[in-house]
């Protein structure tokens, strides 16, 4: 009898057996793999979809967060971002932002989590209220010849002006923050927030031609002589007088008292304009958004 | 083979010895691959049931953070019963009210129970009187679940109202879960997450 052909079908066998133990391990195996790195990726799609939103509301107001698509620069992680705004008043809107995180899996389809948050962008800055008149100062306001002021009753003199209280910040936080730092000598353009230093003894003189807009400070004693032509708001921590040719729209204001004599040459026309005082302002407002509610899809 | 002419062979049969020491060989080699199998075998069944409750925890965990993540910490800190190690209960925001300047909530509770006993996780959707109305238990879980921060120094503290209050709605949830092997192995994996509950 021969019996060699046992061990064939023996070791055939053995292996059948390791095999099918190998191969359910190995799919086992696999599986998981696939599990815990789908489990990852969602991990990583939930903070992509929190960086989405992140990003828009760090770009509120300037983002069109209705139409715009955010994604990262890797096409296989992306966030995506979708919402509505709504104007509850002036100075607040209302927005609902949902942003979709998302990771392409190696294998095909994608790892997705959504969040939806809302978030309430409230808009500061000073009260356009705190500027009613044409040109108002803390002691007397000397008007000598024929000043246009428009509304005719639009000036006041005594007046208590408390500047923080009127811009919503300190002197020197505007100074820090102004668009322009001069002193006399380098007095340039005149736009946004300008603020001028005077030496004490000192008399900014403008002899020439002055054209500007925004918030100008000045720092000092103040003689309008040439033709100034402004927009906006006009602050003078010092005398101030206007003998020139000036126009201002919007409101004057200085912190002593204020001379303004059109009989010595010139031409002064203070208009008080509510809306070039809100352009001015403008430039000191400043808006904050923050999360309200959020919640995950 | 080739044989030279005249010559004959003799064919006979296994001596008892031969036959013995055969057997004994393959008795050994088989006892050895059954050994060998067993042992693969155990280790397969444990590394899968390890996996198996890997993948169980992150589950646990996963769906408590979520939960967690999207309420109110006052609703937390103000339920009733109050917070603690193996309680809470709150409602998860819908959205927020601009008008009256607060949340607007869900109508229903969800609500976690642990039940050191059973070793069981509950979580239970309740309406706004009480009523369960769905309930989803997880099982195997050996340790109590809910930890807030002390903020002084950082340390993880048992849930209570006035430390998930004095920490601003930092909740540290640990899903520590079992699993049952062969041969009377107990496997024991857990995972540890810092949520911080995103509407104050």
């Amino acid at each position: 009898m021969n019996n060699k052909g046992a061990v064939l079908v023996f070791g055939l066998v053995i292996i059948l057996v390791l095999s099918v133990l190998a191969s359910s391990f190995y799919f086992k195996s696999i599986n998981e793999n696939t599990l815990t790195k789908r489990y990852v990726e969602s991990i990583r799609a939930f903070w992509l979809a929190e960086a989405g939103l992140a990003r828009a509301i760090d770009l509120i107001p300037a983002f069109d967060i209705t139409n715009a698509t955010l994604l990262d620069n890797n096409a296989n992680y992306t966030y995506s971002t979708r919402g509505s705004v709504e104007t509850i008043n002036a100075t607040t809107n209302l927005y609902t932002i949902n942003s979709t995180g998302s990771v392409r899996m190696p294998s095909g389809g994608a790892v997705t989590r959504r969040i939806t948050a809302e978030a309430v962008e409230v808009t500061t800055g000073p009260d356009a209220a705190n500027f009613p008149f044409a040109i108002e100062t803390t002691t007397s306001l000397d008007i000598r010849g024929a000043v246009t002021i428009n509304p005719s009753d639009s000036k006041k003199e005594h007046s208590t002006l408390d500047f923080a209280a009127l811009f919503g910040s300190t002197k020197s936080d505007m100074e820090s923050h102004a668009t322009h730092v001069y002193t006399p000598s380098t007095l340039g353009a005149v736009d946004g927030i300008t603020w001028v230093n005077v030496p004490a003894g000192s008399t900014l003189t403008i002899a020439g031609d002055l054209a500007g807009s925004g918030i100008l400070i000045i720092s000092g004693n103040t003689h309008f002589s040439g033709t100034v032509d402004f927009n906006g708001i006009i602050y003078v921590i010092g005398t101030l007088t206007m003998t020139g040719t000036v126009t201002t729209n919007g409101s004057v204001l200085a912190e002593s008292s204020t001379t303004v004599d059109t009989t010595i040459k010139g031409h002064v026309t203070l208009n008080w304009d509510q809306a070039q005082i809100n352009t001015a302002l403008d430039l000191l407002s400043s808006s904050t958004s923050s999360i309200v509610s959020w919640k995950e899809n | 083979m080739c044989l030279p002419p005249g010559s004959s062979v003799k064919s006979r049969a296994f001596t008892l010895v031969e036959a013995l020491a055969g057997t004994l060989i393959i008795g050994v080699v088989m006892a050895a691959l059954c050994v060998a199998l067993t042992i693969g075998e155990t280790s397969r069944s444990i590394s899968t049931a390890q996996v198996d409750l890997q993948a169980n925890v992150r589950g646990v965990l996963d769906i408590v953070v979520r939960d967690f993540r999207q309420t109110v910490t006052q609703q937390i800190v103000n339920s009733e019963p109050v917070p603690s190690t193996t309680y809470a209960k709150f409602r998860p925001v819908q959205r927020w009210n601009i008008t009256n300047a607060n949340y607007e909530l869900d109508a229903n509770f969800t609500e976690y129970n642990y039940s050191a006993a059973n070793t069981t996780l509950t979580r239970n959707i309740l309406n706004s009187v009480g009523v369960v109305l769905s309930s989803r238990n997880f099982y195997n879980i050996t340790a109590i679940p809910f930890y807030t921060v002390d903020t002084s120094d950082e340390s993880v503290v048992p849930l209570t109202k006035d430390g998930l209050q004095a920490s601003n709605g930092r909740v540290v949830i640990v899903i520590a879960g079992q699993e049952f092997a062969r041969q009377g192995r107990i496997l024991s994996y857990n995972l540890t997450e810092e949520v911080k509950v995103r509407n104050e």
